[in-house]
């Protein structure tokens, strides 16, 4: 599978498979908890959030759900690129040559993003830790 | 009255044409035709240089798979009682066309292969023959069936786009059909070869390949039953 297979997050279909689901349930949970909270919440202001993503459980769960959001964007996003941005489907377009390189270039792009939006999400997380 | 049946038919011979066209022909059926194959072969009597493959004439050996209508069908199962007065047909989408209605299968056979379609046993065979329960010999229902007629495959735009790596849903049938064979014995194999993001991962199940199967079969069933087995042997 070559370049292909180098470029998924898993070991396999079937970790990519695992990854997908559990990163969606994470995320699921995570939003239903948030709005949970805003309903739960008395006086909804800057100070009771910043309490809130104060504590050492909230930063950690934080870091879990961008883990997550990245994890999931990057599967999700691998999948589209590899069905779309393929041979096949851009002969279509007259670019069948030129669809392997250009998926790379946009798995580049998109990895460095992902991933530096994982950095950066990491450093806002535990900012005053 | 007479039922006069207008055919829009995709015609393409590389050797003469610059590119595709639809050539529109006219028939009065006599009564005689009840499947869309029957007319197409008197067409082939007024106009020798249209191609397709037929062989059976009723749905066994899977050869005359087109696009009627936009929908992907054997012609031979196609009733012309059924099809409207104009009908229009392509070659099954996604392969290369070698002429007409005749497509480059070489891709579809190509992922068949893959899956290593045939018994894997290497115990020496009992004297008569490997027995197998009837609860064990049910579960290849809905699967053995399959003719390889390649509807469900060029229907499925997975296969279209990956048709190199996407095992897509006949071929996927077959993998399935060996992985619950009580009889083989190379289950752990065949699932190894399964596992990469593709070969079964990549069906999104949009099920086009359950609506087109003109033997009733269900290829996104199938797959699931594959992921479901590379799951709990994951896990
Ligand atoms: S269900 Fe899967 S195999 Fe069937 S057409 Fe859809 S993507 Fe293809
Ligand atoms: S599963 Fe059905 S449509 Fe697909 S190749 Fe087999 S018989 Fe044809
Ligand atoms: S001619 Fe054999 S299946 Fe139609």
């Amino acid at each position: 599978m070559g370049m292909n297979s180098a470029t998924t997050l898993g070991r396999s279909g079937t970790h990519d498979w695992i990854i997908q689901r559990v990163s969606a349930v994470i995320l699921g949970i995570y939003f239903i908890g948030l709005m949970g909270w805003f309903v739960c919440t008395p006086v909804l202001d800057h100070a009771a959030w910043a309490a809130l993503n104060a504590c050492t459980a909230m930063r950690i769960v934080n870091t879990l759900v961008v883990l997550s959001l990245v994890a999931h964007a990057w599967v999700g996003v691998w999948s589209i690129l590899t069905d779309y941005v393929t041979p096949a489907r851009m002969r279509n377009v007259g670019l069948g040559d030129y669809a392997t390189g250009l998926r790379f270039l946009l798995e580049v792009v998109v990895f460095l993003w992902l991933f530096g939006s994982l950095a950066w999400g990491a450093v806002i997380i535990w900012a005053g830790a | 009255m007479a039922d006069v049946r207008t055919f829009e038919i995709y015609r393409y011979d590389p050797d003469k044409d610059a590119a595709p066209y639809m050539q529109t022909y006219t028939l009065e059926l006599d009564g005689s035709e009840r499947m869309l194959l029957d007319a197409l072969i008197k067409l082939k009597k007024q106009d020798e240089t249209l191609s397709f493959r037929r062989s059976c004439r009723e749905g066994i050996c899977g050869s005359d798979g087109m696009n009627i209508n936009g929908k992907n069908g054997l012609a031979c199962l196609a009733s012309l009682d059924e099809l409207p007065k104009k009908i229009v047909v392509r070659p099954l989408p996604g392969l290369p066309v070698i002429r007409d209605l005749v497509v480059d299968m070489t891709m579809f056979y190509r992922q068949y292969e893959k899956v290593k379609p045939f018994l894997i046993n290497n115990t020496p065979p009992p004297p008569t023959e490997r027995r197998q329960s009837p609860e064990d010999r049910e579960k290849i229902d809905g699967l053995y069936e399959c003719i390889l007629c390649a509807c469900c495959s060029t229907s499925c735009p997975s296969f279209w786009w990956n048709p190199d790596k996407f095992l897509g849903p006949a071929a996927s049938i077959q993998a399935y059909r060996f992985l619950v064979d009580s009889r083989d014995e190379a289950t752990a194999e065949r699932l190894a070869n399964l596992d990469d993001p593709f070969s079964v991962f990549r069906c999104h199940g949009i099920m086009n390949c359950v609506n087109v199967c003109p033997k009733g079969l269900n290829p996104t069933r199938a797959i699931g039953h594959i992921r479901n087995m590379l799951l709990s042997k994951g896990v």
